[in-house]
């Protein structure tokens, strides 16, 4: 494991080489490939806390055997935060109602999209979340001193706190820091469209790194096919959540056809990006519906590792193709910068991941709730 | 005829699976086990084949799916298109909610119904509890009782598993379903028949389904009265029927042109406007060839010296295209002459489309170069 940490910041120091010779040869990509990787690593984050806080308020007691691993991938939070703080100092170009094209909004956007107005948000988001995940993670853990069951009731009344709250603030920062990219352009379902793909490469990134880590040791014996298949079960549904709420957004603007709201599309499916969507497509839907729809794919690490990494694979690109057509309108950039960030976020995630889950015991050892999941059956 | 089963009770789920993993283990045969609730594990304990529901579900699912695309292409391209915003009569992404829907509502109501026709399962029907023991939260399992010789062996079994008792019984040897199966035939027969009477009735009828449904309660809701576009209106703003287009729209097609006939604005058009065609367009130079051979060629002369056939029998020359003057004129001043005319030359707005008053602009400025290198300015000279 510790291992795995050293590689983790070897790729993400490589990735930040790259990053930095490609601001000498494509300078003009660098802001939008690192908003990518931080927002990438934001909803890596969320998808943590969501998972800890969704268990903790709905009593589901069969994920805590390997709660440690959402737990931890909150620790990922502060690195997003600064990656997402570095492009928004650096490079407030990205977003053109920073130039001339903030004078022509009107109304409630020309109040809303203000530099000051916007970095605060951007503190005051990242304050909440890390908050809460704080908050959640240190409960658990003084939890496996005493085994006092109040650490658990306490954990329930900040999850119902935080989900709310989380809802809320998800939703204003896709938002702030991505739909606003194309100031003019709005879509209602945008935030519940971002939260779907957190959520869905979030139980991707679960799958893996629980798998990863029966393997490798510390969850050998406390991780069984029982916890992998309802796993399963949490990515076909939601992979099929995501489409859902992709389609919703397509279908709207497909059907009411405003050249205002239509933008967004033909940006997308009508250049040389439109394979990149039907990729995605494919890789976050079409694979997970179709491989994960029977029992026995679900009981199958093998099969689910590779259809978990196929969809983070899919939301990495739903990502870029909802950040880089705003530099790049008329094909898919590639290069040391995209490659840089890509190598950036996962590296960080590694590194992150394995420091925070090397804290704590790797399993909740006094929860009261520890011998039911361990013990269930689907 | 009547044979033996052996009922052990429980009061845990772990013990009662525990229990009949145990019995399997040591060779008895589990007959069934009855629980309040559904209890998970209990099916692998027992042994049980994984449910061919699941088949019966996707299926149903399919078929919605199927069906779903196949209704709604055959009744908005085929039977009945309606112009929806333009959009092709067969438009997928319209299809799909509904599509989504139908599936989901064919797989649960199919799974559903299969699952009462297999278990014969109908409103009213009485079930009678094994053992009633289940109605008060116990687990109750039972093996068959003819095979095992000693039965003090079992007893001990269940009871290592902590079962709270454990007695024989006697049960008919085939479960009575005689009676029901009987009333399920009935009912079968029933339901056929009105199939069909509904598939003869609908054959009888001859239901032509491209025409439009008979119409039993005729309304102005079929029938709308339209009204008629410059007719007066009692509900629409200032009486009129036909509302005045908002300010600064334009018609289809028509390009704005803010340039009045005079001096000024002919300037003004010569600073504001560009030619759309790069001089490097053949097809526009060959087609500006074309136009200035048909129009401009009379008066002004092949070589835009202004010394067309009608100079010569009484129309007073023009200016040369070639000379400086003509030179400096900025393409959009051109464009302008071109539209409104100037001098003796009257407006070509009728005979010269818009984009060929372009392209006629690119065939004089090569002219004017032609005229301008050395080898041409002779050829000009001599003719």
């Amino acid at each position: 494991m510790a291992v795995v940490a050293r590689v983790g910041g070897g790729v993400a120091c490589v990735g930040a080489l790259l990053l930095a010779i490609g601001g000498v040869t494509a300078p003009d990509r660098i802001g939008a490939n690192v908003l990518l990787a931080g927002y990438a690593l934001a909803g890596l984050g969320l998808a943590g806390a969501f998972f800890t806080a969704l268990c903790y308020v709905a009593d589901a007691t069969w994920a805590v055997a390997f709660r440690r691993v959402p737990e931890s991938l909150t620790r990922v939070l502060p690195a997003a935060a600064v990656l997402l703080g570095a492009v928004f100092l650096a490079y407030p170009a990205l977003y053109p109602w920073t130039g001339a094209q903030g004078d022509a909004l009107v109304g409630f956007k020309h109040f809303w999209l203000d530099r000051p107005f916007f970095l605060i948000r951007f503190v005051v988001y990242f304050a909440i979340w890390i908050g809460f995940a704080t908050a959640l993670v240190r409960h658990s853990r003084r939890q496996d001193v005493d085994g006092n069951l109040t650490w658990t009731r306490r954990n329930v009344r900040v999850s119902a706190a935080f989900l709310v709250v989380f809802a809320i603030t998800v939703w204003l920062a896709s938002l702030d820091w991505i739909m606003s990219l194309t100031p003019h352009w709005y879509s209602t379902m945008f935030g519940v469209y971002n939260f779907a793909g957190f959520f869905q490469s979030g139980v991707a990134a679960i799958l893996i790194l629980v798998i990863w880590l029966e393997r490798a040791g510390p969850l050998r014996g406390v991780v069984r096919t029982e916890h992998l298949h309802d796993l399963g079960k949490l990515l076909f549904a939601f992979s099929t959540f995501w489409m859902y709420t992709w389609f919703s957004q397509y279908m709207l603007i497909w059907y009411t056809n405003l050249t205002e709201e239509t933008v967004y599309f033909i940006a997308r499916m009508q250049t040389a990006w439109r394979p990149l969507v039907f990729t995605i497509l494919t890789l976050n839907w079409l694979v997970p519906f179709l491989v994960l729809m029977s029992r026995p794919a679900k009981r199958n690490r093998g099969i689910l590792v590779k259809v978990a990494v196929a969809v983070l694979v899919g939301h990495w690109l739903d990502l870029f193709v909802m950040i880089l057509p705003s530099i790049s309108p008329e094909a898919p950039p590639f290069g040391l910068p995209e490659v840089g960030a890509l190598a950036v976020a996962v590296g960080l995630a590694f590194l992150v991941f394995v420091r925070a889950f090397r804290q704590a015991s790797p399993v909740p050892r006094k929860d009261v709730f520890l011998a039911e999941s361990l013990h269930y059956h689907n | 005829m009547s044979r033996r089963v052996i009922v052990g009770a429980f009061d845990r789920e772990t013990d009662v699976i525990a229990a009949t993993q145990a019995a399997r283990d040591g060779g008895y045969i589990v007959e069934d086990v009855y629980t309040p609730y559904a209890v998970h594990g209990l099916d692998r304990a027992m042994g049980l084949k994984p449910s061919w529901l699941t088949w019966v579900c996707f299926a149903f699912g399919a078929f919605g799916l199927v069906f779903a695309v196949w209704l709604q292409f055959w009744t908005s391209t085929v039977a009945w298109p309606i112009n929806v915003g333009g959009r092709p009569w067969n438009s997928l992404p319209a299809f799909v909610p509904i599509a989504f829907e139908l599936m989901v509502l064919s797989a649960g109501v199919g799974t559903v119904l299969v699952f009462f026709v297999r278990r014969r399962l109908r409103p009213g029907k009485r079930c009678v509890p094994f053992d009633v023991r289940t109605t008060n939260d116990r687990f109750i399992l039972v093996l068959d009782g003819e095979g095992p010789s000693d039965l003090g062996d079992v007893r001990r079994l269940l009871e290592s598993c902590h079962a709270t008792a454990v007695d024989e019984r006697q049960v008919a040897a085939e479960t009575a379903h005689g009676g029901r199966a009987r009333a399920t035939g009935r009912l079968n027969l029933g339901l056929g028949v009105a199939l069909a009477a509904t598939l003869a009735g609908y054959w009888a009828l001859g239901v032509d389904p491209l025409r439009p449904n008979f119409e039993f309660m005729p309304s102005n809701m079929v029938h709308a009265v339209s009204a008629q576009a410059f007719a007066t209106s009692s509900v629409l703003p200032r009486g009129q029927t036909l509302q005045d287009p908002p300010p600064g729209s334009i018609a289809r097609g028509l390009l704005p042109w803010p340039y009045a006939a005079t001096p000024e604005d002919a300037a003004r058009a010569g600073v504001e406007l560009s030619n759309p065609f790069p001089p490097d367009d053949p097809a526009a130079v060959a087609r500006g060839a074309a136009v200035y051979a048909t129009f401009c060629q009379v008066c002004h002369g092949a070589g835009g010296l202004g010394d067309g056939p009608v100079t010569t029998r009484g129309v007073p020359p023009p200016v040369s295209l070639l000379a400086d003057h003509t030179r400096q004129i900025k393409d959009g001043q051109l464009f302008h002459i071109l539209t409104y005319g100037q001098k003796n030359m009257s407006s070509y707005t009728a005979q010269i489309p818009r984009e060929d008053r372009w392209k006629v602009i690119l065939h004089v400025r090569q002219l004017q170069q032609r005229a301008m290198s050395p080898t041409s300015q002779s050829q000009v000279q001599t003719r």
